[in-house]
């Protein structure tokens, strides 16, 4: 057991100090923040369970990329594939926008993409296309079959236009005009085709119109797409904060019950605008996100050396390291079980939030 | 501790009929009258009406394809009502904290949710953890997954599938098992656009008759108390009563349960090819016996379809209302969730409402019929007392009617029904068949040593108003609503079959999940020791 790695602006303190002090911070505070990062299913529902108790807000480090994405599910939907199923099955994949497999370094193995899909009916080969991002990874190079090469900034207008080829509709002469014909070709050809992308290159529209081609390509073949997110941590976030409270983070809950808006609740607006007077951030991967001035933060933080501008630092443990619990998993697109696998003694956010609640108003149901 | 519930009208089809009587509560349980004992508390119900929990056998609940409808729908769900410090998010609208009080309020003690995917299950249960005061029970969804198709593709014994099948419940911690258009998923990632019982799914080269018939032996050969629960083939189809009337003689005697069917009583006559045929349904499952049925009420409004019925799903995401839905192609199963909204003037779900009430009034038998609207599929769960007032009153049900198309009476029988339930076959059909069913000896009844889950009802001649909010309700013995409103919260207990199987299969599926899913299996195991410290398992009894 190691000591309690916890500080008061850079200083030693106790566990037990350390949680008093965070209570008192929330207690006086009138809008404080909570800005979950990594963290598992029994951190968030603890966070969430604190913000209630003192009317403050959550929201997710990531969630900017995530609610792209979820405004185009509220406004139009989504098809959605497993990458399991997209290995064991998908004939043609077409790749959109830079940067794939710097998010996701294991991309091209759990998506099989040099390998023939096992459920195919007629064992062939997989078609790999690419729109943009051509010249980031010669690995991708090197698969792909067809390649129309983009700056980011260019895939709507593309993106577009593919959807129009794949409709049957005349295009306005471009450069691309003939490459998008073979590309809308190969995807009718596609008997399970998958698009994978990142909502980190593509604005909401680029997006739109991928979840658009999708729904025109199902008319006829079998398709759907696999957002590729930097981790699982937004969606674990995401997926808590939905059945506890009925809706995705930045949710505030200063009127005893939840209210969602995306705009209002944003965590960087409500510390650039001054409204929030106090900030806790709580993940377990090592390092601190850059800290607001002015604003008193308490960190729940893998970090074990004493920072000067953080009012309270709590050093928890990692999950499946330290403990065990469940976070959402990008391999399969659930949420899993972890293990401890070695535990060096650092308390889980979710017990240090228990701890810190139970001082703001002890005895308050845990159910 | 020892409470004394005086003189209600205690309606307890299993032992106690219909009569005015007291009631005992021991702890966790009900006693027989104790003699020469004080009672510590007593509850007067001297006019109220007096029943077991409620139990509904299939409401979906929890779960990945429910979260996404939470995350796709926000406008279904605007919250403005606070909650009580003492009960933080219970109303939070669409939350599992409201869910477990809204049950709760209307006296019902026991949920199961019908449509866990196996590879889902971890999220299904913490969903479960979060739900309060009710007790919960899942259904495993097997028959479009890999491993089973190509066990039944090599020709595996029974045995052998029986072990598989036992080791997914057993994982996932199910109560039973369901089968949601068996391979019906999977013949759509192979652009299928209908599947029907004989149809054959493409690749593994197996029907979904063979599929279902494979399963059904499964729990059988397992004991686990409640049979296949069957979502079958061409659920919402015109004329899909053939298949619903198929899928029974496919039963060959066996038990089967057949989840929602009004939603396959639908003919095909009049001049919009869309009818009733809920007598016809009715009639089928009235002569056989081995078949139990539950209804999937529409009732009117605006609500969410969730279906891991992917192939259906994505028929029917043209007529979403709004028009947006998420089609999910995951490992087995998957899902889709498609907004719908149910239209008293709209001539077909007026038919939809009139098909599910015909087959609640002409299936005779309330110990072989559900007491469900399939929530949120055919109506939120909000409903039911609404839906219970229709059952029990004709003249409610024609003024209802008379605010349809006119066609709509044509292309049913329902006004020519007289049938009103009363009390005890209410009683029967939402609290003793289900615990029957379920394989719950000590719920469903208020004799000695059952589990003191109490709902105690003002006898309104309102029965609207009288199912909405409960006067007293008990869960295991501790008074938990008091006139419609939740005291406390209390962590409910949930249910699994623990099969016994061959263990030697799980060393064939970890291999197999290192292959295929390139991951440990154990990934998706339910582990009590990573859910939150409140939950609770309860093992049900195998049958003997
Ligand atoms: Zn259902």
């Amino acid at each position: 057991m190691p000591q309690d790695a916890c500080f008061t602006e850079g200083r030693l303190l106790s566990l037990a100090e350390a949680t008093d002090a965070a209570a008192g911070l929330l207690a006086a505070s009138r809008l404080a923040v909570f800005l979950i990062g990594a963290c598992d299913v029994a951190g968030t529902r603890a966070a969430i369970r604190l913000a209630t108790r003192v009317g403050g807000v959550i929201d997710q480090s990531e969630s900017t990329g995530a609610f792209r994405e979820l405004d185009v599910m509220r406004s139009f939907g989504r098809f959605i594939v497993t990458p399991n199923e997209a290995r064991q099955r998908a004939d043609t994949v077409l790749l959109v926008g830079s940067g794939l497999t710097k998010l996701w370094p294991d991309m091209i193995e759990r998506l099989g993409l040099a390998e023939l899909p096992r459920l195919g009916l007629a064992p062939q080969r997989r078609r790999i296309l690419r729109l943009g991002g051509s010249a980031d990874d010669p690995d991708l190079s090197t698969l792909a079959g067809q390649t129309i090469a983009a700056q980011d900034e260019a895939l709507p207008t593309l993106i577009a236009a593919l959807r129009a080829c794949n409709a049957h509709r005349p295009l306005a002469r471009s450069a691309d005009g003939d490459a998008l014909n073979t590309m809308a070709e190969a995807l009718k050809q596609a008997k399970f085709g998958v698009i994978v992308y990142s909502p980190a290159s593509l604005d909401a529209l680029a997006i739109e119109m991928l979840v658009g081609l999708a729904a025109d390509l199902n008319k006829a073949t079998r398709f759907s797409t696999i957002s590729v997110g930097a981790s699982g941590n937004a969606e674990t976030a995401m997926q808590t904060c939905a059945w506890m409270t009925g809706f995705p983070v930045r949710t505030g809950f200063g009127r005893l019950y939840p209210e969602h808006d995306p705009w209002r609740f944003d965590a960087s607006r409500l510390i650039a605008s001054g409204e929030a007077d106090a900030l806790i951030c709580i993940s377990s991967e090592p390092g601190l996100p850059v800290l607001p001035p002015r604003i008193p933060v308490v960190a729940l933080s893998a970090e074990q050396s004493g920072r000067t501008d953080v009012k309270v630092q709590i050093t928890i443990g990692r999950l499946g390291r330290d403990h065990g619990g469940v976070d959402f998993a990008r391999e399969t697109q659930s949420l899993v079980g972890r293990r401890a696998s070695a535990a060096a003694g650092f308390p889980s956010a979710a017990s240090v939030l228990e701890q810190i609640a139970e001082r703001i108003s002890p005895g308050a149901a845990a159910c | 501790m020892l409470t004394w519930l005086r003189g209600g009208r205690v309606i307890d089809p299993v032992g106690g009929g219909n009569r005015v009587r007291d009631l005992f509560i021991e702890d966790d349980r009900i006693v027989a009258e104790p003699l020469r004992r004080a009672v510590d508390q007593a509850y007067d119900a001297t006019g109220k009406v007096v029943m077991a929990g409620g139990i509904d056998i299939h409401s979906h609940i929890a779960g990945g394809n429910v979260n996404t409808a939470r995350l796709l729908l926000p406008e279904l769900h605007p919250g403005q009502t606070p909650s009580s410090s003492k009960l933080p998010f219970s109303s939070a609208r669409w939350s599992t904290f409201e869910t477990g009080c809204l049950y709760a309020k209307m006296g019902f003690t026991t949920v199961v949710e019908p449509a866990m995917s196996p590879h889902h299950a971890l999220h299904a249960h913490l969903e479960l953890a979060d739900t309060p005061i009710i007790d919960k029970g899942t259904l495993t969804v097997l028959g479009n997954d890999d491993f089973l198709l190509s066990m039944l593709r090599q020709g595996e014994s029974a045995s052998a599938i029986a072990d598989y099948v036992g080791a997914a419940v057993a994982a996932t911690r199910g109560l039973g098992v369901k089968c949601i258009n068996a391979g019906g998923a999977t013949a759509f990632k192979y652009n299928a656009r209908a599947f029907s019982l004989d149809d054959v799914v493409p690749h593994y080269g197996v029907t979904s008759r063979a599929i279902v018939e494979a399963l059904q032996q499964a729990v059988s050969d397992l004991k686990i108390p409640h049979p296949l629960h069957l979502h079958m083939n061409n659920l919402g189809i015109a004329g899909n009563v053939e298949t619903a009337l198929a899928t029974i003689d496919a039963a060959r005697g066996l038990p089967l349960h057949l989840a929602h069917v009004q939603f396959y009583a639908y003919g095909t006559e009049g001049k919009r090819g869309f009818s009733s045929a809920a007598a016809r349904l009715a009639e089928a499952v009235n002569a056989a016996k081995n078949v139990t049925v539950d209804i999937g009420q529409v009732m009117f409004g605006p609500t969410v379809t969730v279906s891991l019925d992917v192939l259906r799903q994505y028929n029917g995401s043209r007529n979403a209302r709004p028009n947006k839905s998420v089609i999910f192609d995951g490992d087995a199963n998957g899902g889709g969730i498609v907004p719908y909204d149910y239209r008293r003037s709209d001539f077909y779900n007026a038919v939809q409402w009139a098909c599910g009430l015909e087959l609640f009034l002409l299936i005779e038998d309330s110990w072989r019929v559900f007491f469900t609207t399939d929530h949120p599929n055919g109506a939120p769960f909000t409903t039911y007392p609404d839906l219970l007032a229709l059952l029990m009153s004709r003249d409610l049900r024609a003024e209802w009617l008379a605010e349809m198309p006119r066609s709509v009476a044509e292309m049913t029988t329902l006004g020519a029904i007289a049938r009103e339930y009363t009390l005890d076959e209410i009683a029967t059909m939402t609290r003793a068949a289900p615990a029957k069913l379920l394989g719950l000896a000590d719920r469903g009844h208020l004799g000695p040593g059952a589990r003191a889950d109490i709902a105690v009802y003002d006898d309104h001649m309102d029965r609207a108003r009288m199912f909405r909010d409960a006067h007293l309700v008990f869960k295991d013995g501790d008074l938990v609503v008091r006139d419609g409103g939740v005291t406390h919260y209390r962590a409910g207990r949930t249910l699994e079959a623990r099969p016994l199987f061959d263990r030697a299969i799980e060393r064939r599926l970890d291999a197999y999940y290192d292959e295929v899913y390139r991951a440990p299996r154990d990934l998706f195991a339910v582990h009590p020791d990573i859910l939150p410290r409140t939950v609770r398992f309860e093992q049900v009894g195998l049958r003997q």
